[in-house]
């Protein structure tokens, strides 16, 4: 759903993340996490940063 | 159910509308009505609750003005049980947006009689009272005017563009429909049998056969504005494809939030952004324009609508309030409509539709939780 609403006004799907972690799963949310900052930084600063409108 | 004729002849529609309430309260089909009727001014139309049938006489609930989504007062009266049966009329919009509120438990059908009413669209408010106050426009003129589903308009102003794109006209989930869409000098009421023998003889009321030509006027007029809606949907999609595009038609939203208090569907007692998440710190401000060099104020504006699209967009039924309600006259019922169906139409959802159906966020499926 948030996908779908982000992606109309064209923000990529990719800069949302969605994971079932279950909470003994610390070590799976750990990975999960570096993965995310890995693929954040590879996509570079939100298009918005810039606009004052916002 | 019955199709019966409440004829009009040589006198006013508003005159037999107001004979047909009264005998809904006299004849007790129900103990009390939640109607929209005229101020005394004249120049506008609200709700409101009657119990005596004498307090009826400005009964106005076909005049094309609508304050507020009438769901809501539903809403008011019956989360708790109100012990009496109340008849409740509803456009359209408003039937669809009951609905949703039911299965979200923020309304009970129990102790209901849902009056429903065919609808070609209103006024904007102001655009109402301005012409009301010069008697150009009234629930009779109406009646007569549209009848025939011409002229949806006086001059140049014309209904709100959200109604221009609503495909609905005759209410559905309700018990009892007042058709005077593509009729003649007569009302056709459909209504439940015992209804009908309750109010036969008071009101002269006379079994017929659902005219042929309303049937078609209906279609036509629906196919017109399913293909307005196809086109305004269309157009949204295309010029709202990247977030430069919202950011600059939302500039001038002040938050104030007057769409979401309107919108029928946000029903949270207290808002996200009415409580401290949104309240920043000063020096929070300060950090944010010495990184931009300049940022508008209120903040949070954009985030606001994304919130709330994602928050209600499921069950937006599209009655245009948030918009009429903006004072900055920002489109924000096309938005949410649009991108509210793109979210419907993922779970193959239509609010406002199907009373059994449960919302797609109540439900779970174990697919849901598969990889994509
Ligand atoms: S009513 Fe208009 S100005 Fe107020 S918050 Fe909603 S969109 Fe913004
Ligand atoms: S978002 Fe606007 S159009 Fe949709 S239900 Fe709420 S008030 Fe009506």
């Amino acid at each position: 759903m948030v996908k779908t609403i982000l992606k109309q006004f064209g923000i990529p799907e990719e800069r949302v993340w969605f994971r079932f972690i279950s909470a003994s799963e610390g070590k799976l949310f750990g990975e999960t996490v570096q993965q995310m900052v890995d693929a954040l930084k590879k996509l570079g600063p939100n298009p918005l940063k810039m606009q004052w409108e916002i | 159910m019955k199709n019966m004729s409440l004829k009009f002849t040589g006198q006013n529609p508003g005159t037999a509308l107001l004979s047909f309430f009264r005998a809904l309260l006299t004849e007790k089909a129900v103990d009390s009505l939640l109607v929209p009727q005229e101020v005394t001014s004249k120049n506008s139309v609200v709700s409101t609750l009657v119990k005596e049938a004498d307090r009826i006489a400005a009964v106005a609930p076909l005049a094309p003005v609508s304050l507020a989504n009438a769901a809501r007062h539903v809403s008011d009266l019956t989360f708790t049980d109100p012990e009496e049966k109340i008849g409740v009329v509803l456009r359209p919009c408003e039937a669809r947006a009951l609905v949703e509120l039911v299965k979200l438990n923020q309304a009970s059908l129990d102790h209901l009689l849902l009056i429903g009413v065919d609808c070609l669209g209103t006024f904007n408010p102001t655009d109402y009272s301005r012409m009301a106050g010069k008697n150009l426009l009234t629930q009779d003129v109406w009646i007569n005017q549209a009848a025939k589903g011409e002229n949806i308009g006086t001059g140049n102003v014309t209904i709100r563009h959200c109604c221009r794109t609503c495909d609905q006209i005759v209410p559905e989930n309700v018990d009892l429909t007042i058709g005077w869409v593509g009729l003649n000098e007569q009302f056709v009421i459909s209504m439940p049998d015992e209804i009908a023998s309750m109010l036969k003889e008071n009101l002269a009321l006379e079994e017929i056969e659902m005219p042929a030509e309303r049937l078609t006027l209906i279609a036509r007029l629906k196919e017109n504005r399913a293909a307005e809606k196809e086109r305004v949907f269309h157009e949204f999609d295309r010029k709202f494809d990247n977030i430069e595009a919202l950011t600059a038609e939302l500039a001038t939203c002040l938050r104030c939030q007057n769409c979401r208090r309107a919108c029928p569907l946000c029903f949270c007692r207290q808002c996200v952004f009415e409580g401290p998440v949104f309240d920043h710190e000063p020096e929070k401000y300060i950090k944010w324009a010495s990184r931009k060099g300049i940022i508008e104020m209120p903040t949070d504006t954009v985030l606001f609508h994304l919130t709330r699209l994602n928050h209600m967009g499921m069950s937006c039924i599209g009655c245009g309030q948030c918009e009429s309600a903006c004072p900055s006259e920002l489109p924000i019922s096309i938005i949410f409509r649009a991108v509210g169906k793109k979210v419907q139409d993922l779970f193959d959802y239509i609010p406002g539709k199907d009373r059994e159906e449960k919302l797609p966020l109540t439900t779970y499926k174990e697919v849901e939780l598969e990889p994509r």
